[in-house]
């Protein structure tokens, strides 16, 4: 049987009102603190929010991020690739952007950072407003797998090197921003972003 | 580009229309929000016009006011007609990403030696070959892994109609993105008229981002999703004289993208006066050669052997033509011609026939005559 084509933009756990803007394509439930993408119940997953640091001030924004953990295996033919990869220190949990950002350049750049801080980012709940979120999380394994992949290549070119990615949980976390003159600073490791990085 | 179907609220079964601009919709029968989930759905969006009334004044007074055009064209015009249309466009965003294969080029140079082989060895008095330093490109395998994303702009009609391209237009699409707001075709069409997108989406998806993957290692498009972003344009059409032109404005940068305008007649008559002076000059002067020439020289022998008669006849030859040219640029229709890059003059209809063609023609016909009697007298034992 086909999906349904048509959801109420209601919780099926607690009948809440799912919150969204009109571009948004993932949904949040208050109550129940959980995100789904396309409104669809079988998709929630838990939301949380990245405990912003004091040294940049209160954030001004929250911008929604998938944030993904798993594991990720690889194989190299070449020893001395082998040997190198070995040495790696190994990734925390990934952020990709949930928003739709017209300069993601920048967003590539954060997650790679965020991934190399994960003691860092740490979760918390809270209940402040987030930017609407409208990429879809089916990609996120593959794009995991190009993200390790490119930290792989970093230490030793990846040709003939296979790389598999296993998601193990997944989350939707709102990430602190602090506007400053022309230009945003996320409010945990002071990474620079320009204004037009969000869609506002 | 297909479209959802009609729908039913899954609360109260009520029929809900299909949604137009965003996913998001309410049911017309219980108020209450829902979500369209289908894949079929392509959001429909607008970049507001920038400009009003007193900016649409502004663009045509200074377009009236170029310097190619009547200098009393605001005068003597009439507007018959103005109307805004809003042109769609496909705008495909999303993520591609994939491990490329790609050369490392690195510039090898070979050190100068001495080369002792068999052959040199064998050679005449054992000389020993020395190896001059050479340089070469070799290729070394690797890879580049490659995420990023992608935002085009395609044209969703054909615009074969309308006397200007797409690609300016496409410019104009991609830096007011951030503008565009989420709209329906009853609100566009209220505005003015709306171009339908009758180009196929998924031809476009296959041709321009589809073809840009796999082709060197295994890049492929992650996520994609389409919208249909209006454009709007402003086309005023006008009468002067006898003659309608019509030029059209894009709303966005305020750029004239197309259309014609009548040409001052006037610079084509004052460049042809010194033109016919100058031809006159040329003209009195060969007659003046011509007759200090003796009449025994006239003869088709003493013709091509005086190197300055010669000369003089192809003088008088290029002044037919200059003549020609002169008489044409009176009577050929011109035009201006609006472009996105600026204003050029061209030809607005057929040229007239040349009434000079009876001339050109006994001209031709002496001419082959004298040098096939020429070649003939030359051939002779």
């Amino acid at each position: 049987m086909s999906a349904p084509l048509l959801r109420p933009l209601v919780c099926a756990r607690c009948g809440a009102a799912l919150e969204g803007g009109a571009r948004a394509r993932v949904f949040v439930c208050r109550p129940c603190g959980v995100a789904s993408y396309g409104a669809d119940p079988s998709q929630a997953v838990p939301l949380h929010y990245v405990a912003p640091s004091k040294e940049f001030g209160p954030p001004d924004l929250y911008a929604p991020f998938w944030r993904v953990e798993g594991e990720f295996r690889w194989s190299a033919e070449d020893p001395s690739k082998a040997r190198t990869y070995e040495r790696m220190a190994p990734l925390g949990p990934l952020f990709f952007p949930a928003f739709t950002s017209p300069k993601t350049a920048y967003c590539d750049d954060i997650t790679l950072r965020f991934a190399r801080r994960p003691e860092a980012l740490v979760l918390v709940q809270g209940d402040a407003p987030l930017l609407d979120g409208g990429r879809d999380p089916r990609v996120l394994g593959e794009l995991s797998r190009l993200a390790w992949l490119a930290y792989l290549d970093r230490l030793a070119d990846v040709t003939d090197v296979a790389g598999t990615f296993d998601v193990r949980a997944l989350r939707y976390v709102g990430v602190p921003f602090c506007r400053r003159e022309n230009h945003f600073l996320d409010a945990v490791l002071g990474i620079q972003v320009p204004d037009i990085y969000f869609d506002l | 580009m297909t479209r959802p179907r009609a729908l039913s609220c899954p609360l109260c079964a009520g029929a809900v229309p299909p949604p137009s601009s965003t996913r998001r919709l309410e049911c017309p029968f219980c108020g209450r929000a829902l979500y369209y989930d289908g894949e079929d759905f392509t959001p429909t969006l607008v970049i507001p016009p920038r400009m009003g009334e007193a900016e649409h004044r502004k663009a045509c007074a200074a377009l009236l006011k170029h310097p190619l055009v009547p200098s009393g064209l605001s005068g003597s015009a009439t507007l018959l007609r103005r109307q805004r249309s809003y042109l769609p466009f496909y705008l495909l965003t999303g993520k591609r990403g994939g491990v490329l294969a790609v050369g490392k080029e690195r510039l090898v140079t070979k050190m100068p030696g001495i080369d002792i082989s068999a052959e040199s060895a064998g050679s005449a008095g054992g000389a020993r070959t020395v190896i001059r330093s050479r340089s070469e490109v070799q290729v070394e395998e690797d890879s580049r892994v490659v995420v990023g994303d992608f935002r085009y702009a395609y044209s969703a009609a054909a615009l074969e109609d309308r006397d200007f391209g797409d690609t300016s237009l496409k410019d104009v699409v991609k830096e007011h993105l951030g503008e565009a707001r989420p709209t329906t075709l009853d609100e566009l069409a209220a505005d003015g008229e709306v171009v339908d997108a009758d180009l196929p989406l998924e031809r476009i998806v296959e041709r321009g981002v589809a073809a840009g993957t796999g082709t060197k290692g295994e890049l492929k498009v992650l996520e994609l999703e389409a919208s249909v972003v209006y454009v709007p344009v402003h086309t005023f059409s006008f009468r002067y004289g006898r003659q309608t032109f019509s030029v059209t404005l894009e709303e966005l940068n305020g750029t004239w993208l197309g259309g014609q305008m009548p040409f001052r007649g006037d610079w084509a008559h004052l460049l042809s006066i010194p033109l016919v002076a100058m031809l006159g000059l040329v003209a009195g002067n060969v007659l003046g050669f011509a007759f200090k020439i003796g009449p025994r020289e006239w003869s088709a022998a003493g013709l091509f052997g005086n190197a300055a008669l010669m000369a003089a006849l192809l003088l008088g030859l290029a002044m037919a033509l200059g003549l020609q040219a002169a008489w044409l640029l009176l009577r050929t229709p011109l035009a201006v011609k609006l472009t996105p890059a600026g204003a050029r003059v061209e030809r607005a209809g057929e040229a007239p026939k040349n009434p000079f063609a009876p001339a050109n023609a006994l001209v031709k016909f002496l001419l082959e005559n004298a040098m096939k009697k020429r070649l003939g007298q030359e051939d002779a034992p």
